[in-house]
């Protein structure tokens, strides 16, 4: 209820009140009671005026804020469906990125291989909300320290070339089965384990494994 | 023409009273002050209902509580009551007895307001912290 229904109520209720009386005025006796019934009237009167600054201290009104917060009831119903989704898409968002963040440190840790790209797909809705449904990691050999050491001149990755309608690409990728690395995936985010799948690739090594051949 | 009936019976009445006073026969006259009263009492009782209905329904419109307005309502029809009485014991010559029906009409109106006495504190005490 804003402050002006109120107002208009309370206002309305007086005039109302005050029609009453007068009308009875006419119809009260002249006699020595007439001292009792002005003096109930007069508690009535009170009452009237007093009732709605009661409901007023109960409620807490600020008198000054009330159109403010009305305002802003307003806004929260209009956007509410909007809001709703974009949280939902940040906090996918946050979720996803936390657990790329995770597997990848877990690869980094237990295998040699490093983590060019990362598909996951997350349950939407069901008891597993939330779940992860599938992860798919494309993981290349770590090109650290040890290779270095060995004297090696690393080329970054050639980009696909195309040569007219052609498409030639050095890039493969061959599907790897580390079931060390997918065990402590799938315990680690109860997955199973068919649904994890590990590609590596492969671009790059074969020139390499050439070079060191020539080497040796 | 209500008020025709009304006033030819208050001075028919008037009258024969005041007649019956001459004759050394009060008891008579007092007997026809009260039938008089309660005649005209009669005639304007229904219109009386009438006003009674607007005011409730004019209560219906605002905001508050009916019962109060209830009580103020039998409290204007005891003092009448209550009034039509003393004022015949008043006309017999007894006064003590008219002021004995005022004092109770009086306890019965305080019993009566007493909700609203206890109403008006109650929004009091809650005004204050």
């Amino acid at each position: 209820m804003g402050i002006v229904d109120f107002l208009t109520l309370w206002v309305k209720d007086i005039v109302i009140v005050f029609v009453l009386i007068s009308i009875m005025g006419i119809i009260i006796p002249n006699s020595s009671m007439k001292r009792y019934i002005d003096m109930i009237i007069g508690f009535l009167i009170i009452i009237v005026i007093i009732a709605p600054i009661v409901k007023l201290v109960h409620r807490n009104f600020a008198v000054d804020k009330v159109p403010l917060w009305d305002s802003k009831i307003q806004t929260e119903f209009e956007h509410d469906d909007r809001l709703d989704k974009i949280q939902k898409q940040q906090m996918e968002s946050i979720y996803v990125g936390k657990i790329e963040g995770e597997i990848a440190e877990l690869i980094h840790e237990n295998t040699e291989y490093e983590i060019v790209e990362l598909r996951l797909s997350i349950c939407e809705d069901g008891e597993r909300y939330g779940g992860i449904e599938q992860l798919e990691i494309d993981l290349q050999r770590s090109q650290g320290q040890e290779q270095i050491s060995k004297g090696v001149i690393l080329v970054d990755n050639i980009d696909s070339i195309s040569i007219g309608d052609e498409r030639e690409t050095n890039s493969t990728m061959v599907e790897i089965k580390d079931d060390k690395i997918r065990e402590a995936i799938s315990s680690r985010y109860d997955i199973a384990k068919e649904d994890i799948k590990m590609f590596l690739n492969t671009s790059g090594e074969d020139g390499l494994n050439e070079k060191d051949s020539r080497s040796n | 023409m209500t008020i025709i009936s009304i006033v030819g019976i208050g001075i028919i009445s008037t009258i024969l009273a005041v007649l019956l006073r001459q004759s050394q026969k009060p008891e008579l006259a007092l007997l026809i002050s009260l039938a008089a009263g309660i005649t005209i009492f009669s005639m304007i009782l229904d219109k009386l209902k009438y006003v009674v209905e607007v005011l409730n329904s004019l209560i219906t419109k605002a905001n508050i509580e009916p019962a109060y307005f209830s009580v103020i309502i039998k409290i204007i029809g005891i003092a009448y009551i209550a009034e039509f009485g003393a004022q015949i014991s008043r006309d017999a010559g007894e006064e003590t007895i008219a002021s004995k029906i005022e004092l109770g009409a009086k306890v019965v109106m305080m019993v009566l307001a007493l909700p609203i006495l206890l109403a008006l504190m109650d929004l009091i005490t809650k005004i204050l912290p």
